[in-house]
């Protein structure tokens, strides 16, 4: 009985112990204080593609660290946009998140994070921006997008869109300003589908689309944030701001494991 | 949607500028308050350096406005460009603008002042003087100004957004 334990012990431990070892990537920024800069590696696992204007002896962030309540009690989150400065060509600003030791993906991927957009529309900023997150390959290509897209007609809604390699389709569905939202992606082979639902958890999940990819899950290294001014230069004032960012392998060992143990029980119970 | 934004805020709101705002100490900085919730607008201008050539830049402009109890409007603005000097260097150009229209108790017009100064300073290719800074002041007088024609820079100050977020009801739209 020891002796058949044992060597039932030999197959699974490999198993297990991949199985144990997850495959996830978490950006909270709880590390990080409020105030911290994303330019020059400021922020851990981050980087920042566009400088930073100077000027009257300062520095004025286009991305930053500060404090904001999706739902689930304050904490530190990341922001982008035109709230204290802008690009002054109206250039893109885009964070990306290193995503390279996710390595193997096995061609799966889930996707959560919160995210909002803050504006007032009773200032005098009355432009307004795009933006964009995107898994994106070591090349820069997108595998996978959610566009957020100032809505016609209504200076406080965003239009949502989805999609694949490097397009994405309008949804029907939109985000308001200073309104806390938890987006998903979840992967499998190559078919990627998009939800989202209330930033505290509460209410529905509503799909957005499913799409199949033609670039493989595996080539992904990165997760982009990505602001795009549509706006007159100077003229919006506004952030897109994200927090507990989670990229998780779901892990085939598991499911292998549980397998495996399956028929190794049914062997044993013929024995 | 919108909320008044409470004392708290506002000092966090405060804290949080001054994070970005170290350098406050220097004299441009104390023409206009950073920390006091102002949106430094960046623009690609084309300006005149002091060789009298008309050379591109980065133009960052702030404005602020105020408005007494008798009425009277004072709005300041401050531009910052580094140029070309037109002879191999560069210059920082620096703009000080007052304005300040004072109401006629009878008449509701305005007596508007502005003063200009622009202080020119020789910098290395970081920005570091390399030669003293020398200013020119300007002082203009308008009498009877009605309110309409005042003209007064659109100030780049900013409401900061409540941190805590709304919940929205998500529905699908189909």
């Amino acid at each position: 009985m020891i002796h058949k334990f044992s060597r039932l012990s030999l197959v699974l431990a490999p198993l297990v112990g991949s199985a144990i070892a997850a495959n996830s990537v978490t950006y909270d920024f709880e590390t990080s204080s409020s105030g911290d800069l994303f330019e020059a590696g400021g922020v851990s696992g981050w980087s920042q593609d566009t400088s930073n204007p100077t000027a009257f002896g300062q520095t004025f962030p286009l991305a930053y660290i500060s404090a904001t309540d999706f739902g689930g009690g304050s904490s530190n989150s990341a922001h982008l946009g035109t709230q204290v400065a802008n690009t002054p060509d109206n250039a893109d600003t885009t964070l990306t998140g290193d995503l390279s030791s996710l390595d193997p993906i096995y061609n799966m991927l889930n996707v959560s994070f919160n995210m909002a957009v803050l504006d007032d529309s009773a200032d005098s900023f009355e432009g307004r921006d795009a933006f964009n997150v995107a898994l994106t390959t070591a090349s820069g290509s997108q595998v996978a997008t959610i566009g957020f897209s100032p809505s016609a007609g209504n200076n406080e809604v965003w239009d949502v869109s989805v999609g694949v390699n490097g397009s994405t389709s309008t949804t029907p569905q939109t985000i308001s300003a200073n309104s806390g939202y938890n987006f998903y992606i979840s992967s499998r082979d190559n078919t990627t589908s998009f939800s989202y639902g209330a930033g505290d958890g509460s209410g529905l999940t509503i799909g957005l689309g499913s799409f199949v990819a033609e670039t493989s899950l595996n080539s992904i290294t990165g997760i982009t944030f990505e602001h795009d001014p549509l706006s007159e230069v100077g003229t919006s004032a506004h952030t897109l701001a994200f927090d507990n960012l989670t990229v998780q392998i779901p892990e085939p060992s598991s499911s292998l494991l549980m397998v495996l143990s399956a028929g190794l029980i049914a062997i044993r119970r013929r024995r | 949607m919108k909320t008044l934004i409470s004392t708290n805020l506002r000092t966090k709101a405060l804290a949080f500028a001054s994070l970005f705002c170290a350098g406050s100490a220097s004299v441009q900085a104390q023409f206009i308050d950073f920390t006091n919730n102002v949106k430094v607008v960046f623009k690609t201008v084309d300006v005149v350096n002091s060789a009298g050539e008309t050379v591109s830049g980065t133009q960052a402009t702030a404005t602020v406005t105020e408005t007494d109890s008798n009425g009277v409007i004072t709005a300041k603005k401050q531009t910052f460009v580094q140029v070309s000097d037109g002879s191999g260097g560069n210059e920082q150009l620096v703009t000080q603008e007052t304005t300040t229209a004072t109401p006629d108790a009878f008449t509701g017009n305005f007596a508007v002042e502005t003063i200009t100064k622009v202080r020119t300073t020789p910098v290395d290719a970081s920005g570091t003087a390399t030669g003293s800074t020398t200013v020119s002041t300007t002082i203009e007088d308008e009498a009877d100004v009605d309110e309409d024609d005042l003209d007064l820079p659109p100030t780049t100050t900013f409401t900061p957004v409540d941190p805590a977020l709304d919940t929205p009801v998500v529905i699908s739209a189909e």
